[in-house]
């Protein structure tokens, strides 16, 4: 476990037994619970949301969270995102209703249905994978960024990129594969890194896409 | 079966279509075309793109994180100190986020009115929108609370009701039209107030005045218009011919018929004229306004 994920799991495990403070737990589960929000709520809308109605969202899925026992929780990161994305297609819902007015179109309600413990699962494996990916992309080059910085974590998409850099659409579009292809070695990389010393100290197996270093 | 050589356009592709399901804009893609490896390897990518994607914008630090400061998080944030009454708290942040168009008085004229269900907090009031807010003592009630609708009768200036729990963490929104039974397609008969789900009372009016609060945007291209020098031929070329197509209408409402028939006494000149002096900066704001509405008030007299 890397140090970020561990600084983020001690601060969760001191907020599961009772001494953990609010303030560094929301500092932590921000950016993840912003994320599953605009997700939920431009799976119902098609469209990028509007950022206050974002807020909005966070700001009720956390105090939801709060409201939960933290001891019972499978995982506190996990269950921050599952509700900020239930919460943001209520939200969606919410905004179709309003506009179309419905009146036949309820929110779902979280709180009568058991959160899926799956999902749960795979949204705190999901915020680990970010962290790795995250130092990943410090290693691209700056082009390589660009472009996944706009088209992936922005809204952009190839051929308006491809525009602004003055560029082909298909110039851009290998770029990104590329830069797509380099943060996936480099997460392997980073995974077996740190998987080596606590499973096999010595004469693991290489593979052909194992890191350097243990090739070496 | 993909070629190798390819391969690099068939990922661009298959992330951009994961984007859009993320987003939902189409379908999950399908990897069945892919030998094993390739699928292996996109597989592996679209859990990074799903990991990465709408990120963006970046949140601002924590000190300026609106969901902090909601949440009382960040020093000097106007939420409650211990002691305070959040209710009031909520509000001033309301008034806040809004920059002052929202309006609020501690002191409204049915302050007076209470029930056994409902006490009179504070009044809120934007552009001809008000909402009175009263606290709930007793907890939120499940369907329409005994005198809103009565209260909304009585009050015609009010827009819409809220009903607060008095920690500010339970809310609900009635308009008219929530405080009357109303007709479902699906599921018939509806009892009042059952659509009004309950939310922080900082969402609930966050979310009413936010839909009714016009949102000024930046003009794409402003800069350039302002530096085009003389327009006055365009303008009127623009004004005349939006005037010509308004006039060619024929509406069937009568006040929509008075209205385009007020159009004819409306020179191309005036607006081509009120155009040159907004786009050389010679009008604007008040002044703006003034003018239109003097405009208006020529032509329907």
């Amino acid at each position: 476990m890397d140090s970020d994920a561990r600084e983020l799991a001690e601060l969760v495990e001191r907020w599961q037994t009772g001494y953990g403070d609010v303030r560094g737990l929301y500092e932590s589960l921000r950016e993840g619970m912003h994320q599953y929000a605009r997700r939920g709520i431009q799976r119902v809308l098609a469209k990028p949301p509007d950022e206050h109605r974002v807020s909005d969202v966070v700001y009720t899925a956390f105090l939801e969270l709060l409201r939960g026992d933290p001891a019972a929780m499978t995982s506190p990161v996990g269950l921050s995102k599952t509700i900020a994305y239930r919460r943001g297609i209520d939200e969606g819902r919410r905004i179709l209703r309003e506009r179309q007015r419905l009146s036949s179109l309820d929110a779902l309600d979280l709180a009568a249905s058991l959160p899926d413990r799956r999902e749960i699962l795979a949204a705190a494996e999901e915020e680990a994978l970010h962290q790795l990916v995250a130092r990943c992309l410090q290693a691209l080059t700056t082009d390589q960024r660009a472009v996944v910085q706009a088209t992936v974590m922005g809204g952009r998409t190839l051929s308006d990129w491809a525009l602004t850099v003055g560029t082909s659409h298909q110039a851009v579009s290998r770029q990104r594969a590329r830069a797509m292809e380099a943060l996936r070695r480099c997460v392997r990389r980073q995974r077996a890194a740190t998987a080596q010393p606590a499973e096999q100290p010595a004469g693991t197996p290489a593979g052909k896409e194992s890191p350097r270093g243990r090739r070496g | 079966m993909v070629d190798a050589a390819d391969f690099d356009d068939t990922a661009s592709e298959l992330v951009d279509g994961y984007l859009a399901f993320l987003r939902g804009r189409g379908p999950e893609p399908d990897l069945g075309a892919l030998s094993a490896d390739q699928r292996r390897r996109i597989t592996e990518q679209i859990a990074i793109v799903s990991a990465l994607a709408d990120r963006a914008p970046a949140l601002p630090p924590l000190e300026q994180d609106p969901v902090a400061i909601r949440l009382g998080l960040v020093t000097g944030s106007s939420l409650p100190a211990d002691g305070a009454n959040p209710v009031e708290a909520v509000l001033r942040q309301l008034e806040l986020r809004f920059d002052g168009q929202v309006a609020l008085d501690f002191a409204p004229s049915w302050q007076h009115w209470q029930s056994a269900q409902m006490s009179a907090l504070a009044q809120c009031s934007a552009l001809g929108n008000t909402v009175a807010v009263f606290g709930a003592p007793d907890g939120l009630p499940a369907g329409e609370p005994a005198g809103v609708a009565f209260f909304l009768r009585y009050y015609p200036d009010v827009s819409a009701v809220c009903l607060t729990s008095p920690d500010a963490q339970d809310a609900v929104l009635l308009t008219a039209a929530d405080v009357n039974a109303s007709v479902d397609p699906a599921r018939g008969w509806l009892e009042p107030g059952v659509h009004a789900p309950a939310a922080p009372l900082e969402v609930v009016l966050g979310r009413y005045f936010e839909a009714r609060l016009p949102r000024w945007e930046r003009v794409v291209g402003l800069g350039e218009l302002i530096e085009l020098g003389d327009v006055s031929a365009d303008a009127t070329a623009v004004a005349t011919g939006t005037l010509a197509q308004a006039r060619r209408a024929r509406p069937r409402l009568p006040h929509r018929r008075a209205a385009v028939a007020s159009l004819k006494s409306l020179e191309p000149a005036d607006l081509a004229g009120l155009m040159v002096d907004v786009q050389a900066g010679r009008l604007s704001g008040d002044a703006l306004l003034s003018r239109l509405s003097a405009l208006s008030e020529a032509i329907a007299s």
